[in-house]
């Protein structure tokens, strides 16, 4: 490899060390990696006192099965989220590509960071798995080597994809079609179609298909690496692992003619999503390109808050897109449990009220987290600043109540019938979302930031960590606080459900209004030159 | 009208700006020029209540910006260097949102007005994020324009316009400044303050190096008098040599 590029990743290595050894020497930095230490030793010690206690609770390491890896293989690629191995930074583009470099030493450059990149999560995942691993430094081999399998893979794809796209316009449709062929067959020769067995069994049958085999058979090997319990088996499974990475490698440099072009449209399609990102904060993995096919005619201004209300819902609905891949995917996971029996059917329709609330708070821009560039346009408008925090967090309930009341409806179409809990879910969207928003607000008025996340930034990363366990915190307290009210109704009252619902929606409301308070408060006294100084 | 009285800004350990005092009557554009970090941004910043000053007192047409924000900001707009325009809205639905935040009653036919003179009448249906640079800080001043403010701040006003949006903006400025709004302009670029301001305000580290009416600030650091260019006025009362 080139060696200005190899100075350049000794240098990124070194400023990466830097920034954390400087995120650490504030008190604001140190708190918070004590934090994080804290709760990676929660995490890991529980792990390691019970793995030197007992045996292997899963012999069986379904999580790096080859159906797992390839699921995990497939939701990387499909969702395009694996780009870093094609993509540059913006720096790196305007240096090294019109820099004396030639296509390949660029190409190796990347490899080699794509290589590198997964390193930390191979060593850190099987470490919070230890209780479950029968030989732990095997589970680590065997995840580094799938991770850049994955990586490799998916910028073969990508290169592959590309030079088909350019040759013939239509390859994707009649790839599609051909996978889609493929898939019905499977699932014929599996029997999946024929109404016998359990929906899992017959899920399950699946693996003995022979289109599924032929898919799975890479990611076999990968698997044995994983689960291999002796040096012997390490050996040859990591040997024909390396070769399989080794191939894909050869193959990344026979397709290098379009390497350039392709990585160049990715890097300004990834900085696009990180600018959105940004926006956005937090992992706004539903975050698209905005559609103004629709409109909303503008709400009254209701001192202020109608048309900050109108603008963040409007920016909502426009940045919806995956939503509608990524609910239908959620109600796929919940399908099984809902055909299991009535009970499965009741805890679904809550649990996906909850979980579709956590995963709209995290991933949409909602709240004033999508705000935080824009706090200064809202703060020279002659709105007060409780108007200002009421409009936007109005908002960013709303919406995601709507989304899981029309997801509890579908889920219960689906288990054919309506029950108490389908209700409770559809009266307790609302108090939450308007917890989950309001907290977050409070934590970004708190600790603002708009930095993207990069490998490597370890403040942020813990910083994000910090948010959503301190986001989970609160509304656990919040619940707390209505559940012991409920046990005071229930001890007064005896048992009358509504009245223990109602005392807990009221309470719960009452907690969200003066977290929105508080929230207001805070945008009073919030100053952006804290965030300017941050940024740079 | 703005005033500005013993305006102290400090972040912790850093003074951004110290006892900053100057005015701006109607009707006059005000030059705000200095090195990077001289504490520009931050005057402005605090004159538009977006952040508070840590003592003084900043009037922004009669009304106090820190004891009645509301009142103040009605009558200002703030055009800062690299506007944030929101993402998914329309050029269009931007005015909308202003037209609703300041309370323009009828905007629509100003809104068509401003569509036109900035030349973006065929981008109206298109979102901000689809729009160049240069259309971005058309939007903005279009939005700030569209409630008619009393006082303008700008921050960096020409960044990415191309030469007929520079000839527009500068126009504008110069027809509100005679309509009788108070405004101030920050720039690096000293040509635009020598075309457009009447005053100017030289910031040094936080502290006024001058102010006043420009053919003061030529009498004071230039030999050459009148004939004297801006950039020998600055470059001579930043190295302190005032004749």
């Amino acid at each position: 490899m080139n060696s200005t590029l190899l100075l350049l990743c000794k240098l990124r290595a070194r400023a990466a060390w830097r920034k954390l050894r400087r995120a650490v020497s504030t008190p604001k930095g140190a708190l918070l990696g004590l934090f994080s230490l804290g709760f990676l030793a929660l995490m890991i010690v529980p792990n390691l006192v019970i793995a030197q206690t007992q045996t292997p609770i899963m012999t069986n390491l379904w999580f790096v099965s080859p159906p797992a890896l390839f699921g995990f293989w497939l939701f990387i690629v499909a969702m395009g989220r694996n780009t870093g191995s094609i993509t540059f930074s913006l720096a790196e583009v305007e240096f090294l590509f019109p820099g004396p470099f030639s296509r390949r030493q660029l190409l190796a450059y990347k490899l080699l960071l794509g290589a590198l990149a997964p390193l930390g999560n191979a060593i850190l995942i099987p470490i919070f798995l230890w209780r479950f691993a029968i030989w732990t430094p095997a589970v680590m081999l065997g995840f580094w080597l799938t991770f850049v399998f994955v990586q490799m893979t998916s910028l073969l794809f990508t290169l592959v994809v590309d030079w088909l796209s350019e040759r013939f316009t239509r390859w994707r449709t009649i790839g599609l079609a051909v996978l889609a062929v493929l898939v019905l067959f499977s699932f014929w020769q599996a029997g999946v179609l024929e109404a016998e067995g359990t929906p899992l069994e017959r899920i399950a049958a699946l693996e003995s298909a022979w289109p599924v085999q032929v898919i799975l058979a890479p990611f076999a090997a990968f698997s044995h690496v994983a689960r291999a319990t002796t040096a012997a088996q390490l050996a040859l499974w990591s040997a024909v692992a390396l070769a399989i990475n080794a191939a894909t490698v050869l193959l990344i440099f026979r397709m290098d003619a379009n390497f350039l072009q392709a990585s160049l449209a990715a890097s300004q399609k990834r900085y696009a999503w990180l600018e959105r990102a940004k926006r956005g904060g937090g992992i706004p993995a539903l975050s698209q390109r905005s559609n103004p096919r629709f409109g909303l005619r503008p709400f009254p201004r209701v001192a202020g808050a109608g048309p900050i209300a109108w603008r963040q819902l409007l920016e909502l609905m426009r940045n919806s897109g995956r939503l509608l891949y990524v609910l239908p995917a959620i109600l796929a996971m919940l399908a099984p449990v809902l055909l299991v029996g009535r009970h499965g059917s009741e805890f679904s329709a809550i649990g996906m009220m909850v979980m579709v609330g956590f995963m709209m708070s995290m991933m949409m821009p909602m709240g004033l987290r999508t705000d935080l560039l824009h706090i200064e346009v809202f703060k020279s408008l002659p709105i007060t600043s409780g108007a200002i925090v009421w409009g936007s967090i109005t908002s960013a309930v709303f919406y995601p109540t709507v989304v899981q009341v029309v997801a509890v409806a579908v889920l219960s179409a689906i288990g054919g019938e309506w029950t108490s809990a389908s209700t409770l879910a559809v009266c307790f969207a609302m108090p939450l979302n308007l917890l989950l928003v309001s907290a977050d607000s409070i934590l970004v008025l708190l600790y603002p930031s708009t930095r993207q996340f990069v490998p490597g930034d370890f403040q942020l990363g813990m910083r994000l960590m910090f948010t959503y366990l301190a986001k989970i915190l609160l509304v656990a307290v919040a619940a707390g606080v209505a559940g012991a009210l409920v046990l005071i109704v229930y001890w007064i009252l005896g048992e009358s459900h509504v009245v223990m619902a109602t005392a807990a929606w009221v309470t719960l409301m009452i907690e969200g209004a003066l977290a929105m308070t508080a929230a207001s408060l805070l945008f009073e006294r919030f100053d952006p030159s804290s965030q300017s100084l941050e940024e740079s | 009208m703005i005033q500005v009285v013993d305006y102290h800004k400090t972040y912790r350990d850093l003074t951004a700006v110290a006892g900053l005092s100057f005015e701006v009557r109607d009707g006059s554009i005000l030059g705000l020029v200095g090195p990077n970090g001289a504490g520009k941004t931050t005057t402005l910043r605090a004159l538009a209540g977006i952040i508070p000053p840590t003592r003084g007192r900043l009037i922004v047409a009669g009304h106090d910006i820190v004891a009645d924000p509301i009142a103040a900001k009605r009558q200002l707009a703030y055009i800062p260097d690299d506007p944030k325009l929101f993402d998914s809205l329309t050029v269009w639905e931007h005015f909308e949102f202003i037209a609703s935040a300041y309370r323009v009653e009828q905007f629509e036919s100003k809104a068509e007005h401003y569509l036109e003179l900035f030349e973006l009448a065929e981008k109206r249906n298109t979102i901000s994020s689809e729009l160049s640079r240069g259309m971005r800080q058309k939007v903005a001043v279009a939005c700030a324009y569209l409630h008619d403010p009393a006082v303008l701040l700008f921050d960096e006003p020409l960044t990415g316009l191309d030469p007929q949006g520079i000839r527009t903006l500068k126009k504008t400025i110069l027809d509100r400044a005679a309509a009788g709004a108070s405004i101030i302009v920050s720039s690096h670029l000293l040509s635009l303050v020598e075309d457009l301001c009447s005053d100017l305000l030289i910031l040094q580290k936080g502290r006024a190096l001058f102010c006043g009416p420009i053919e003061e600030a030529r009498a004071t650091f230039s030999k050459l008098g009148q004939d004297a260019s801006l950039e020998e006025v600055f470059f001579r009362a930043i190295e302190g040599t005032a004749t």
